[in-house]
């Protein structure tokens, strides 16, 4: 990555409250007009990741650049970005458009031009006409776009959003997910979103850091997080998995023998999945890349048998919760309704068959 | 066995009465609201409202000699505008209220916003502190003040002590500046509380908003706290300034012949002057000109805090 490619660059962030330590050695770049997601579980340190990006915060160690600069020493006011706080931190004794005109007065705009830019934010945000409303007027939804278009009006070079969907409903947060990727698109400015919802951030992101305990666990694509997670942490919180203990048993060349017990079965994986791991490993796999069958497929290296369980119908998807012969380790299949249905009605007890291709089969260090 | 029943009969007939006043209690809102209204609403009309009716009417009598002439007239208020010494007594009170007011929520506001924003443990502690004053009486309070203003008190001999001055300064005890200080202790925690609690409300988020859109700790204060705490203010201001200008012993026992309040003048009509209807008049005007004054400190207030804001 060129310097210019990047927007933010995190050198070795670390934060300390006390003895607590919020962030241990944070370390990734954002590029220009990324939409960036941290995503992590609440105590992760992602928000305060953000806050030090924001300037709110003061990193007990460590650097950060802002489009080359480094802002170590720049108070949050002359940070060139701009943040939508979680609560949204409308201005109670302003209206609507003095919420978003806020932050221009020091460009020192005449009184109309400060207000052709007000308009253009409130049609930006689809609330046209609402510049007299005061806060309390307002529902979650449209103070939340109230926030986007206060921060978004100073054309900052980089947008935080702290959590900014968590408090709406599931409706609206879907929708507002939505206009928020078409804006972010449409306007270029690279986006930095703090949330711990996986499906928020797989659905907005071109790329997400995955946190947990402080540390940065992960950075990459939507895709590269749930087909290729670097950790079992990493796995486990991005979408559903199944973790199957195994054992390297040989290691020949280029590919290593691997048994896997819960399967019986053993597969070969290329050596250098294997490189950082011991003898000793986890096999993941999901749940959709497992297939339900009734009678014993043709292909015997890559099936098992098992007992159904439970089948849960969750309206475009349907779960099955499958009981291998071994010590009862219990497997998630997951297939889409439309094909279930072709199976036909099967009775938890009955004898099943699970298939899956080699390919399906993540290799991950037992940490 | 009838004898048990026909002495239950009315007792159960009581206990249905009872059972239907009771719903209607907790079913009728308005009805509600004026029951629970009712005790504050009676001491009120009874130690205020009468008492005011009175004194406005008392206010339109004449006092000849020991007797009142009860034609009713706008005599006393006639004499009230035209004499220079009711005016300018009238005048001073409003403006050494103001003056005390104005050095109060000067003083307080900075206390009340260390307290909201700075102090984050032992808050009840700290506020304890603050009105520990009003745990003794009034007048001890202001007599505290002529030790440490007087000819030989305690600031006078602290600073021949060190050599700064040769003679007692007289000009600390019995004037103007005296009745402001003292006023201006007495009264601080009215102004300092409500300041206090209007800061405490401010949610922190709005502030760091605030900073995220550019702005540094002084437009910070000015276009966000300053506006949010104004309610604050202007309780506090009306909490103080309302009941000092009506003040009387405090100029009595600190002040001197220039700084004569007009509460001391409406003693002395209801005391040694002896002129009741003249002292309702004073009061009523009091009333009056302190409404007057509340009211346009209200309006340009409002002004203000849209003018800062926008």
């Amino acid at each position: 990555m060129t310097q210019d490619e990047t927007m933010i660059s995190v050198r070795n962030i670390g934060k300390r409250f006390g003895s607590v330590v919020a962030v241990e050695d944070a370390c990734f770049d954002i590029r220009r007009g990324e939409f960036f997601s941290l995503l992590g579980a609440s105590g992760s340190g992602k928000t305060t990741v953000l806050r030090i990006m924001a300037g709110f915060e003061a990193a007990t160690s460590g650097a950060i650049f802002i489009d080359g600069r480094q802002m170590d020493a720049v108070p949050p006011h002359q940070r060139p970005v701009n943040m939508v706080f979680q609560n949204y931190a409308i201005f109670p004794h302003l209206n609507v458009a003095d919420n978003i005109g806020f932050g221009l007065r020091k460009l020192k705009l005449d009184p109309v031009e400060r207000r052709r830019r007000i308009d253009e934010m409130l049609e930006l945000i689809k609330l046209p006409g609402f510049g007299d409303r005061l806060a309390d007027q307002l529902s979650g939804g449209q103070r939340q776009r109230v926030a986007l278009a206060r921060a978004l009006v100073l054309q900052p070079k980089v947008l935080l959003l702290d959590e900014p969907l968590g408090a709406l409903d599931k409706q609206l947060r879907e929708q507002m997910q939505v206009e928020l990727r078409a804006l972010q698109r449409s306007i270029g400015v690279t986006f930095v979103l703090v949330t711990h919802d996986q499906e928020e951030a797989l659905t907005l992101s071109d790329r997400i850091a995955v946190m947990a305990d402080g540390r940065v666990l992960q950075v990459d694509t939507p895709a590269g997080l749930y087909e290729r997670p670097c950790s079992r942490q990493v796995a486990g919180f991005v979408g559903n998995m199944n973790f199957l203990p195994a054992r390297v048993v040989s290691q020949d060349g280029g590919s290593a023998r691997i048994d896997v017990p819960g399967l019986q079965t053993t597969c070969s994986i290329s050596a250098e999945r294997l490189a950082r791991f011991g003898s000793d490993i986890s096999l993941a796999i999901r749940p959709e890349r497992m297939t339900l069958h009734r009678e014993r497929p043709a292909d015997q290296a890559n099936s098992v048998s098992g007992v159904l369980h439970d089948r849960m119908y969750l309206g475009e998807r349907t779960q099955f919760q499958v009981a291998l012969d071994d010590r009862g380790t219990t497997i998630a299949v997951s297939s889409s309704t439309t094909v279930a249905e072709r199976l036909g009605s099967i009775d938890p007890g009955a004898q099943v068959w699970l298939s899956w291709s080699e390919e399906a089969l993540i290799p991950l260090g037992n940490d | 066995m009838t004898v048990t029943s026909e002495l239950n009969a009315p007792a159960g007939a009581d206990k249905t009465a009872f059972a239907g006043l009771r719903r209607l209690f907790f079913q009728n809102e308005s009805l509600r609201g004026l029951v629970l209204l009712t005790p504050t609403l009676v001491i009120l009309s009874i130690t205020v409202i009468v008492p005011f009716l009175l004194m406005g009417a008392m206010s339109l009598w004449t006092q000849i000699g020991f007797d009142y002439t009860d034609d009713w007239s706008f005599r006393n208020y006639g004499i009230i505008l035209t004499e220079p010494l009711y005016t300018t007594l009238l005048l001073r009170s409003l403006g050494m209220s103001m003056a005390a007011t104005l050095v109060t929520v000067m003083l307080a506001y900075p206390m009340a916003y260390f307290l909201a924003f700075h102090v984050q443990k032992n808050k009840l502690i700290w506020l304890i502190i603050i009105t520990l004053p009003f745990w003794t009486s009034y007048l001890l309070r202001v007599f505290a003040w002529r030790v440490v203003l007087g000819y030989e008190g305690v600031i006078n001999t602290g600073l021949m002590e060190i050599g700064l001055i040769s003679e007692p300064l007289s000009f600390l005890l019995y004037s103007k500046s005296a009745v402001i200080i003292t006023l201006a202790h007495a009264w601080a925690a009215f102004a300092l509380l409500p300041i206090y609690v209007s800061l405490e409300k401010i949610d922190k988020s709005v502030l760091e908003a605030s900073a995220d859109l550019g702005e540094g700790p002084v437009m910070r204060f000015l276009r966000v706290i300053l506006p949010l705490s104004m309610p604050g203010v202007i309780a506090g201001t009306f909490l103080m300034f309302i009941p000092t200008v009506g003040d009387y012993v405090t100029a009595a026992l600190v002040g001197g012949p220039d700084s004569r309040m007009i509460g001391n003048l409406i003693e002395l009509q209801f005391g040694t002057v002896d002129n009741w209807p003249m002292g309702a008049a004073l009061a009523i005007t009091m009333i009056i000109s302190i409404t007057m004054v509340g009211l346009l400190f209200m309006v340009l207030s409002r002004l203000l805090k849209r003018w800062v804001a926008a």
